[in-house]
């Protein structure tokens, strides 16, 4: 046993822990520890000030209490004004408060509210949400011209979404698909056969559902996705999509040993679509580049495409030679970044 | 001096000396010992010390040399005329797509000016025939024009849709006058994709509901670009094409059925040299004769031509889409090699006749559409724009005066109610997923700058 060391180690040194943060973290769920687990904790809509949110209001505390005792509770959506209540209890009359003693029932004349008051919602003007009503032929009316007085467009709605930035404004898996058919930089005609590819999609019957495809959990119903392409598209590459590929290591004696490594999204996509293509390439009939690639994208919902069986294959090599991964490798990913394709639209 | 020891001296002596008058040595080029007497040569290879299994290393070192060569799938060949089909070929309908209810577009609504800003759909249900194939027969329907998306043909009930109706409006509604002749004329004008041709098809759709006769060249750019047969005629100096009249009286007489039926020749005519056709018989019958036979076609033709302008004659609509073209030179070339112009072409020049007033029918509109994909007709613009025109400028005189008279409707880019109306019809199709609310609406109308044709690509393309 090694003799016990004197010096003093760097985390004696610390005078917090390590994660704790100098403010004190309130757990909201700790805290409320009289309430029953059903009910949810109360979510502050606006800052309380200090005299808000001390009792329930005069009347509706009466009702609680008529509640429990039995008796006959107060109107709630009338309210009942102070004075009544002053009046009918004694206690109360002696303990209110000087300025009640004082005038009884008058009101102020002033609000004495320090939180601003927000306008209703009957200000806005409803006609113009109303869009997807079916259009009837007298349409004369222009009021979907209106905007929101004094500014031309609504403030933008934060966070911003993901696809406002200007450079990655489209969806990862088109500009993966663009990137993937262009051929020597011509990425505008490249981007025009993906949109044909779309357009294709749209226009073909509907895949037609058929057990045992390993679709991806969470597609919609078949019969939905010609309207929607890019999700179309998306089915399609990431259910075919492989996760693992095989490499070949030198072994001893001058064998291979073949080597599973895991796959991160963009890799996996890459080899659907190296796969997709070669299938769509290997078709007979003379088709234009957009229609061959629709076409096998169909076959691949449908689980007719060879690319199902480069998949399988890829996995089962990888299960048989699941002994040779390498568990601790320097460049291949964490399982912790590993990203499932359910989860990235 | 001369060195007494000659030079020849200094040589070395040939192998075999030889004396010229004996006769030579035989010499072998090749050894004439049988190859078995030699050792077999060794094999290149490892030392014999070593391990290595020779015969082994052979076939792998083979194996890499020989290449396999890819296999190549042979794809049938195209059959003649298939590329040009799958080229044309229409879709009207999407059975992905989410029918949409809509009013029909009936020929009550003609120069309605409340329906403006939306949505009809075509005229599907008609005894026999229906609308929509008699338009696709005239060839009214064209690719790109988006009709593959949507569960059935739909259009945008536009301010100029009402303008178009007028013209009809006022044809139709001098017929109790007695001097009936009435002929409107005008041309659709305008930016790129602002929906002209559609004008026209929605023009066609309310002629063909009205049983008026409707004569639709599709397409100028077919007559001008050296596609088919042509030949001159003597009397008049033009070059007739028969072969596309043929084709042009196939599409007539698949359209007006009806019409034609009704229709019967005022007088006597002649049809090509020999035949002649008795006062009396139906339009149709001559017509059915013509399509046989490319030499009938352009008598039958002037014939149906000038029963139109009888009285007594269903109403006529004429029309013809891309109007730049026939204001350039043509491909064609006359025997001496010039370029033939568009204008002495027969058909075009038929067409701009009846455009500029110097022949007229009974009753009739004549439609002409502009259009944004041809090289530039600065003497059209000039035309159509009513500018004086700068003498130093050389522009083709011939086309100012051909589109003379004619009314310029201007189709201009959408009015945010029409465009909304469309948006909706995206929407309710099922082929925009967006909500059409206010952000929504006024981005795409800002992007689009109300033009039909771009705000479909804003609203429907994954990436604009």
């Amino acid at each position: 046993m090694p003799p016990r060391t004197i010096f003093i180690r760097p985390y004696t040194l610390r005078i917090l822990p390590r994660y704790t943060s100098l403010t004190p973290r309130l757990n909201l769920a700790l805290i409320r520890n009289f309430t029953s687990k059903d009910t949810p904790p109360p979510i502050p809509s606006k800052p309380l000030g200090p005299n808000q949110d001390v009792l329930p209001h005069v009347s509706e505390e009466a009702a609680i209490t008529a509640d429990i005792m039995g008796g006959e509770s107060p109107a709630l959506e009338q309210g009942t004004p102070i004075g009544e209540m002053v009046k009918k209890d004694p206690a109360a009359q002696k303990n209110a408060p000087k300025v009640l003693k004082d005038i009884p029932g008058t009101k102020r004349q002033y609000s004495t509210s320090t939180t601003p008051i927000e306008p209703s919602p009957s200000d806005i003007p409803a006609d113009i949400v109303s869009s997807t009503a079916l259009t009837s032929p007298s349409v004369s009316s222009d009021d979907f011209a209106m905007t929101i007085p004094g500014a031309k467009y609504p403030l933008p709605q934060l966070p911003l979404p993901s696809c406002s930035h200007l450079k990655h404004r489209y969806s990862t898996l088109l500009e993966q698909v663009i990137n993937f058919v262009m051929i020597g930089g011509r990425k505008a005609k490249a981007e025009s056969l993906v949109d044909q590819i779309l357009a294709n999609l749209r226009t073909r019957p509907a895949p037609k559902p058929r057990e045992g495809t390993p679709l991806l959990p969470g597609t919609p119903a078949l019969s939905t996705l010609p309207l929607d392409p890019v999700q179309y598209l998306q089915t399609a590459i990431d259910s075919v999509s492989p996760l693992v590929k095989i490499s070949m290591l030198k072994g001893a004696g001058g064998t291979k040993q073949p080597v599973p490594y895991p796959l991160r999204l963009r890799q996996r996509r890459r080899f659907a679509l190296t796969w997709i293509s070669a299938a769509a390439d290997k078709k007979k009939d003379r088709l234009g580049f957009a229609e061959r690639f629709a076409d096998e994208v169909l076959a691949v919902v449908e689980g007719k495409s060879s690319a199902w069986e480069k998949r399988s294959q890829v996995h089962k090599l990888a299960v048989v030679s699941r002994a040779n991964v390498i568990v601790n490798p320097g460049r291949t990913v964490a399982p912790s970044k590993i990203k499932f394709p359910v989860a990235v639209l | 001096m001369v060195p007494r020891i000659p030079w020849r001296c200094l040589r070395t002596p040939p192998q075999v000396i030889t004396h010229p008058l004996k006769p030579r040595p035989h010499l072998h080029n090749f050894t004439t010992t049988p190859p078995l007497a030699a050792k077999p040569l060794k094999a290149k290879g490892p030392p014999p010390g070593s391990k290595m299994n020779v015969e082994k290393q052979r076939s792998q070192s083979n194996k890499i040399r020989i290449k396999k060569k890819p296999i190549t799938v042979q794809k049938p060949a195209y059959q003649i005329g298939q590329r040009k089909e799958l080229r044309k070929r229409i879709v009207l309908s999407n059975t992905n797509a989410i029918p949409v209810v809509l009013p029909t577009m009936t020929a009550d609504l003609i120069g309605n000016a409340d329906a403006a800003g939306a949505m009809f759909e075509l005229p599907s249900e008609e005894g026999g025939d229906t609308i929509v194939d008699r338009l696709r027969a005239l060839e009214a329907f064209q690719t790109k024009q988006h009709w593959p998306f949507f569960h059935r043909p739909c259009t945008l009930f536009r301010r100029e849709t009402v303008e178009v109706g007028r013209l009809l409006e006022r044809v139709m509604k001098r017929e109790g006058t007695e001097d009936g002749r009435v002929n409107e004329r005008a041309i659709l004008h305008g930016y790129y994709g602002c929906g002209r041709s559609i004008l026209l098809l929605q023009a066609m759709t309310w002629a063909l509901q009205k049983d008026w006769v409707v004569v639709a060249i599709p397409n100028a750019q077919d007559l001008v670009i050296g596609h088919t047969e042509y030949e001159l005629e003597g009397n008049s100096h033009l070059w007739l094409q028969r072969a596309y009249t043929t084709d042009l009286l196939r599409k007539i007489l698949k359209a007006n059925q009806k019409a034609l039926k009704r229709m019967n020749l005022s007088q006597n005519y002649r049809l090509g040299r020999m035949e002649e056709v008795k006062k009396g018989v139906a339009m149709k019958e001559v017509l059915e004769k013509a399509v046989q036979d490319p030499l009938l076609a352009w008598d039958a033709f002037n014939i149906l031509l000038s029963e139109l302008g009888q009285p007594g004659s269903p109403p006529a609509l004429f029309t013809l889409d891309n109007l730049n073209q026939i204001s350039l030179p043509s491909k064609y070339r006359d025997p001496s090699f010039n370029l033939i112009h568009s204008h002495d072409l027969a058909l075009p020049n038929t067409f701009l006749a009846y455009l500029s007033g110097k022949r007229s029918f009974h009753r009739g509109v004549t439609l002409a559409a502009t259009s944004s994909k041809c090289s530039r007709t600065l003497a059209l613009d000039a035309a159509l724009e009513g500018r004086e025109v700068d003498p130093y400028e050389r522009l083709d005189p011939r086309v100012g005066p051909s589109i003379e008279g004619a009314r310029i409707i201007h189709v201009d880019s959408l009015s945010k109610a029409e465009a909304k109306a469309l948006m909706d019809y995206y929407n309710e199709s099922g082929i925009m997923k967006d909500t059409v609310d206010i952000t929504t609406f006024n981005e795409k109308y800002a992007v689009s700058a109300g033009n039909p044709k771009d705000l479909f690509g804003t609203c429907l393309r994954m990436r604009q």
